[in-house]
């Protein structure tokens, strides 16, 4: 449904036939570029500048034979520029010696503007000296051919730069309706994760500060994490991963979001009941092979404990101090595996002042090559002992994921207060 | 062999023509070792420095599979195996189609350069080599090929993501298998056309044979298209399941599923929704709308459909909406028509901005209404759709016979 009020940056539906794709097909006419149809360079725009009209006469009759079907005119640089200006055809064949507004002055003035900045620019001189070739190279000519014309080189220079042109605009138009589609989608994907106040709240309410480093791929994917208001000075916290990556990925994220509102106020309370209904629900939508990992877990600010499951998520760290971190010891299949698998809790301490870490794999991976979990335990309790803790990780992670980049990765910060 | 001029020489726009070309590879291919020499100090001087030299055709042939390079500088006149025949080999073969073959020779007559052209050059210089020139060229190409693969790239990579997504979107929809088991269970044939305007749309549908032997079915349109409007239509299938094999009447269950969406969509969004049941017993289609299409119903031997009401509250702007109860008479025979506001917003020209509206369409379908072949009816009706004008929205049409 198109709608007012709607944003799309798009801007317009995309035509039926080019929704497929494919419809890039040989024309068998040519040897070297067989990507374009016929008929779509047959039907680009060509401008002709030249000062003579038996030139123009004589350009316009070869490109006639070929069959191209919108040839315009001008016979002067001035002309040329209030036509362009009008209406930018995909192609200029431009005449160098003329009077008023030569060529290397139309090509110049064509550069200077961006909307002309790209236009192929074909030269036909009788220029043979090679410093005026280099003076048309220089003022932006894209190519040159050289008077008197001939028919054969003409139209192969003619096809080749239109040929480019087409194809090169249908992969912008491509590339730029696909973008605003997943910036649109990546949107909407943060809109799914909690908005910073909100999550800090639920936290203090149970004695914790919370702080949350996530990262959203633009080409979307898998990650999610959330938080669970609970009575009694507790909260519940999930971190989930579906595994593959872009649009997909994040077609099943919503799935298993949708699934966690419906399931969260009934079995929050308690991790393992919440895990197993949300296998049970998820096997059902998930196809085979589509699969998430996942940690929820219920913070106890009173007790001082952290209960959670796992669906092959990655442990839960918790470092109070002593340097020495614990993992959680709680596993499970991932989620949509197998309906009906029954997911156990493990109970965790969570002396005050400690800090409970929750982190995708991809964090895990970024800090700690070997994947144990010691080299980012050192690295969080390294940072939790000069004092900067979250904001030291984060730096790190971001110095460690910078030069990889695209894929998406988070990391949950809990630190249950010193002090009542 | 000429000693290069400083690089200083060369005009400011042809050493900014070849920046950024440090990564290309370009293969020289000359039987004069001076030339190629030329040529080599040239290019590097170009800032191109991955440069392989062959000696003729068939050299330069064997080199191509190892050296891969982005542009060829070919000479015609070789021993062995000549330009004009390794640019035909080259093009004959689909990997190197596309890739610039800028001859370089001392053949000035026009029919030698028409000739390489027809062979499939891409450009042609004579000797002796105009280093500006040469250079301006090499990078024009170079550049060409650059921006052409980094776009082909990112084609390729999304038209895979996104073809996987689709497929995903295709699989929430019901198959051919359930349907036969439905019609064989029902006697209620369903034919179905989804057609999202770019991969992935925000329209949906689901049909399901009830316990109690009647049928629910359902049709919505989300705001927007494409990936964004496909995400929601996932978090919908999600809480269709969730409460769709409880027993609630269709007005209950719209207010259900706007409850929930009203707690998940940003602001901004939301969708029309048309849920109903056949009830084969007392031949009736009980249904409710949020802001959908009329729905039409026709029975044996009427000449027109009849349009139902669609009006009501889209979904997931206001949570404490309800909606009415609606029916229409569905007896044995009858048929019923649900569709996208795609259907009826085709524009039909005139002068205000006019649509083809329920009216045209419920015209247009008046032609086919007792056509016995389901599938022939609905793609008649949709030939006649594309026939109006452009649809450039998502497009889903069901039409469902009750059999017996």
């Amino acid at each position: 449904m198109t709608a007012d009020g709607w944003h799309n940056p798009g801007g317009g539906a995309i035509p039926q036939s080019d929704a497929g794709h494919s419809d890039v097909q040989g024309s068998g006419d040519r040897p070297c570029e067989c990507r374009i149809p016929d008929c779509t360079v047959l039907d680009c725009p060509i401008l002709v500048v030249d000062d003579t009209a038996f030139n123009r006469t004589l350009i316009g009759a070869f490109l006639a034979e070929a069959g191209f079907r919108q040839v315009s005119f001008a016979a002067s640089g001035f002309e040329a520029l209030a036509m362009i200006e009008a209406a930018i055809p995909d192609l200029l064949i431009l005449d160098i010696m003329m009077p008023g507004m030569d060529g290397f002055e139309v090509c110049r003035r064509l550069r200077a503007m961006p909307e002309t900045a790209d236009l192929p620019i074909l030269v036909q001189t009788a220029l043979s000296s090679g410093e005026d070739r280099n003076r048309a190279f220089a003022a932006g000519t894209t190519d040159l051919v050289s008077k008197p014309l001939e028919r054969t080189e003409l139209l192969a220079r003619v096809r080749i730069h239109l040929e480019d042109r087409v194809l090169i605009r249908r992969l912008q138009t491509y590339r730029a309706r696909v973008e605003a589609e997943l910036s649109i989608a990546r949107s909407m994907q943060e809109h799914l994760l909690p908005p910073p106040a909100q999550s800090a709240a639920v936290a203090a309410a149970a004695g914790c500060r919370l702080r949350a480093h996530s990262v959203i791929s633009p080409n979307l994917g898998g990650d999610l994490w959330g938080v669970l208001p609970l009575g009694g000075r507790r909260f519940g916290a999930y971190l989930l991963n579906v595994a593959g990556r872009g649009v997909s990925a994040a077609l099943n994220a919503f799935r298993l979001h949708a699934l966690l509102q419906e399931l969260g106020p009934a079995h929050g309370e308690d991790a393992a009941v919440l895990m197993t209904a949300l296998n049970d629900r998820a096997a059902g939508l998930l196809a085979p092979g589509e699969k998430a990992t996942m940690t929820y877990g219920v913070v106890d600010g009173e007790a001082g404990r952290f209960i959670h499951a796992s669906a092959d998520g990655a442990p839960p760290m918790i470092l109070n101090g002593d340097g020495k971190p614990a993992f959680g010891a709680a596993a499970g299949l991932p989620i949509g595996i197998a309906p009906g698998t029954r997911y156990r809790s493990d109970v965790m301490e969570l002396p005050r002042g400690s800090v409970l870490a929750l982190y995708s794999v991809a964090v895990l991976e970024a800090l700690d090559a070997g994947g144990t979990g010691i080299g980012l335990g050192w690295m969080i309790a390294r940072a939790v002992a000069e004092g900067e803790g979250f904001d030291a990780v984060v730096r790190s992670l971001g110095s460690a994921l910078g030069q990889v980049g695209g894929d998406g990765h988070t990391l949950l910060w809990i630190e249950r207060e010193a002090a009542q | 062999m000429s000693k290069s001029p400083p690089s200083d020489l060369l005009p400011a726009e042809a050493r900014d023509a070849v920046d950024g070309l440090a990564g290309a590879r370009v293969l020289i291919v000359d039987d004069n070792r001076i030339n190629r020499h030329l040529l080599l100090a040239l290019l590097e001087r170009g800032g191109i420095t991955l440069i392989e030299q062959a000696e003729d055709g068939q050299d330069a042939l064997v080199l191509m599979e190892r050296f891969k390079p982005d542009l060829v500088l070919l000479d015609l006149m070789m021993p062995q195996m000549d330009g004009f025949e390794m640019c035909r080999r080259l093009r004959a073969d689909p990997r190197w189609k596309s890739l610039p073959v800028l001859v370089q020779s001392s053949l000035s007559r026009a029919e030698d350069r028409a000739r390489a052209f027809a062979a499939g050059a891409t450009d042609y210089v004579t000797k002796p080599i105009n280093a500006v020139e040469l250079l301006a060229r090499v990078g024009i190409q170079l550049r060409k090929r650059a921006m052409l693969r980094d776009l082909e790239q990112y084609h390729s990579r999304t038209e895979n993501e996104l073809e996987l997504a689709r497929a995903m979107q295709a699989r929430m929809l019901p198959g051919p298998e359930r349907l036969a088991e439905l019609e064989a269970a029902t006697g209620i044939a369903v034919q179905a056309h989804f057609a999202p305007s770019s991969e992935l749309g925000g329209d949906f549908w689901g049909i399901e044979h009830l316990p109690d032997g009647r049928v629910a079915v359902y049709l919505v349109d989300f705001s927007g298209h494409g990936v964004g409007a496909a995400l929601n239509t996932f978090r919908l299938d999600a809480i269709c399941r969730r409460i769709g094999s409880t027993d609630l009447t269709p007005a209950e269950f719209l207010e259900t599923v706007n409850r929930r969406l009203c707690g998940l969509l940003p602001s901004g969004q939301f969708a029309t929704m048309l849920t109903g049941l056949i009830d084969p017993v007392a031949g009736e289609f009980h249904y409710a709308s949020a802001a959908s299409t009329a729905p039409m119903v026709w029975h044996p031997g009427d000449e027109a459909p009849r349009l139902g009401d669609g009006s009501g509250l889209p979904l997931g702007l206001l949570s404490s909406v309800t909606y009415d109860a609606r029916r229409l008479p569905m007896p044995p025979g009858a048929r019923l028509f649900l569709y996208s506001d795609a259907a009826i917003e085709i524009p039909i020209g005139g002068e205000g901005h006019e649509v083809l509206d329920e009216y045209g369409l419920a015209t247009l379908l008046a032609r086919r209404l007792h056509q016995p072949d389901d599938a022939g009816l609905l793609s008649g009706l949709l030939d006649d759709l594309t026939a109006t004008g452009p649809i450039d929205d998502d497009l889903t049409a069901l039409l469902l016979t009750r059999r017996r």
